[in-house]
């Protein structure tokens, strides 16, 4: 029997001094393991639901809250963000603005630090993190000194630092070069396959987080349009099809030109083998 | 040039032996030392400061450096040097102006090390140390962590503004100092964002989850630690007893200028001769 991870309940929020809510009555159930993808276009709501996860939205932003968002059946109203941190890692867009220590070792020790972890378990922990995610040639570098990738890295290594189950990520490859940016996701991948992370990330590249996404959800105007798994959410007639990734996009396009698809419960492809495959038993 | 100064007087990364010494006894040496160098007024202590002192660049890595900063202050030095000489109305003004230039170049010499061989790091686990709250020791680290941040920022709003027509270095220094306006704008407002984003994930990362806090690395006193701050206590003593006793230096340290080498004669020699020169 799978844990619920993540329960999200009738969410609404609005940030004071705007005009509108910026989340209105989501609702969705993450279970443990899972990799769910959230897209939606800017300012759709994306970062404002990841911040209810780890309760910076109500504790660090003020503003009107409603719903209740449960972290395995821990609720965000009850535990502030500090709290959390060992429930949920969150990784943030800008890799530059969330390293506040002068090395990435230290930086990776600082949430051991604060939770007042004894100093040879901070060490064990912090070598255990370096060799998993290979980051023995920078870790006594100063984090100005290290690329954007290198960055994001340290950031997802502090994220981890105290083992939590889940793993947030706010469109963390937006800043990154392609080739670092696919590093980190298939490190996240690895992640959550190998141990077991329950991963969110919102992303707007969907192309690079398809062959390992367990779920999409999409947003739009603060509303959750679609959720569910990716055939589901491709066939779906809410998700706009200038946002559907190139391979799922192409085969439509072809589908409505001449019909590969035949009845509607076959499955649409979403890398180039799969697209070949389809394309050789039809 | 005036900023340029500045560069020598960052901390360097570069490990040295002078890296190892505990930020406590630096402190404690360097103001031993300053309340010695400024209270003594003879040439040859200041000598001897100064003989000791170049050891202690050398095996701080710091010699090179600190010889380009004085060819920065050589024609301060110099200034500084020549008008004592001529216009201090005391004995031996000559004597005095030497003191004071010897007084600046030990001085730059001794404050340029602490500053090269005292990591940001190192003051913040200072004051942590001496019991001031963990978030004023952080804000002095993350503060020196984003200095080369914000240049780096500033730089590209500069580019920007001068992009869309913007004239820094025209006009005269009213227009000038207007001119800054569309540029501190954008600076403060990226800051203050940077701010909100630092805090939002210092949260995520468990800021003050527990009052007792544990350290990676802490500060520990070494035995040569112990000598440091021995041998600066030993010259702190040493300063309140000259100033306090009021005791005469041993003969042989009282070294005066001779009154046929006074700058002040020297120069009127010269410019006899030069009337001279021109009267015949």
């Amino acid at each position: 029997m799978v844990e619920t991870a993540i329960k999200i309940d009738n969410v609404s929020f609005k940030y004071r001094n705007a005009d509108s809510f910026a989340l209105k009555r989501v609702t969705f159930e993450v279970a443990e393991g899972e990799f769910i993808l959230l897209a939606g276009f800017s300012g759709s709501g994306k970062s404002t639901l990841l911040k209810c996860l780890n309760g910076l939205i109500p504790h660090f932003h003020a503003g009107r809250f409603g719903g209740t968002v449960e972290i395995f059946g821990e609720s965000t109203l009850e535990s502030d963000t500090p709290q959390l941190a060992k429930q949920v890692g969150f990784v943030f867009q800008n890799p530059e603005n969330q390293i506040s220590n002068l090395t990435v070792e230290r930086e990776i020790a600082f949430p051991l630090e604060n939770f007042g972890v004894p100093k040879n378990e901070i060490i064990s922990r912090v070598d255990e993190l370096v060799a998993l995610l290979n980051m023995e040639e920078i870790r006594y570098r100063s984090p100005y000194s290290i690329s954007g990738g290198e960055q994001q890295l340290t950031a997802i290594a502090a994220a981890l630092a105290l083992d939590p189950k889940i793993l947030v990520l706010d469109e963390v490859t937006a800043h990154l070069s392609p080739r670092s940016a696919v590093h980190i996701l298939t490190l996240l991948n690895e992640l959550n396959k190998k141990h077991k992370k329950t991963i969110i990330i919102a992303e707007h590249r969907l192309d690079r987080c398809l062959n390992f996404a367990d779920k999409l959800a999409f947003l739009e105007k603060g509303q959750l349009k679609v959720f569910g798994d990716l055939q589901a959410v491709f066939q779906s007639k809410e998700f706009p099809t200038n946002m559907l990734p190139k391979i799922p996009s192409l085969f439509l396009k072809l589908d409505k030109k001449i019909g590969l698809l035949g009845d509607k419960t076959s499955t649409i492809p979403l890398t180039v083998d799969e697209l070949v495959a389809t394309l050789n038993n039809r | 040039m005036s900023l340029k100064i500045l560069e020598y007087f960052n901390y360097l990364e570069h490990k040295s032996p002078m890296h190892y010494i505990d930020p406590r006894g630096k402190t404690l040496f360097i103001i031993a030392i300053t309340c010695l160098t400024i209270y003594l007024d003879q040439i040859i202590p200041m000598c001897i400061i100064l003989v000791a002192l170049l050891p202690l660049i050398y095996f701080g890595n710091f010699m090179k450096r600190w010889l380009k900063s004085l060819l920065f202050l050589i024609p301060v030095i110099l200034l500084v040097v020549i008008l004592n000489a001529l216009f201090l109305k005391i004995d031996y003004p000559t004597t005095i102006a030497i003191v004071l230039g010897l007084r600046l170049i030990i001085l730059s010499g001794f404050f340029g090390l602490i500053f090269q061989t005292v990591s940001p790091d190192d003051i913040s686990q200072t004051l942590i140390k001496f019991k001031f709250p963990y978030s004023f020791a952080w804000a002095i680290s993350t503060a020196y962590r984003f200095i080369p941040t914000l240049a780096k920022e500033t730089n590209i709003i500069i580019d920007a503004q001068k992009s869309r027509g913007l004239q820094i270095d025209r006009g005269n220094l009213f227009k000038r100092v207007r001119n800054m306006i569309p540029l501190l704008i954008p600076i403060f407002a990226t800051a203050l964002r940077r701010s909100w984003q630092l805090a939002e994930a210092i949260e995520s990362r468990g800021w003050n989850a527990t009052k007792n806090r544990t350290y990676l690395y802490s500060l520990k006193l070494k035995w040569w630690d112990i000598i440091v701050i021995l041998l600066s206590l030993t010259l702190f003593a040493l300063f309140l007893y000259l100033a306090i006793a009021d005791v005469s230096l041993p003969f042989w340290m009282v070294y005066k200028i001779p009154e046929r080498f006074e700058l002040k004669r020297l120069f009127l020699i010269a410019w006899e001769w030069i009337k001279n020169l021109f009267s015949k």
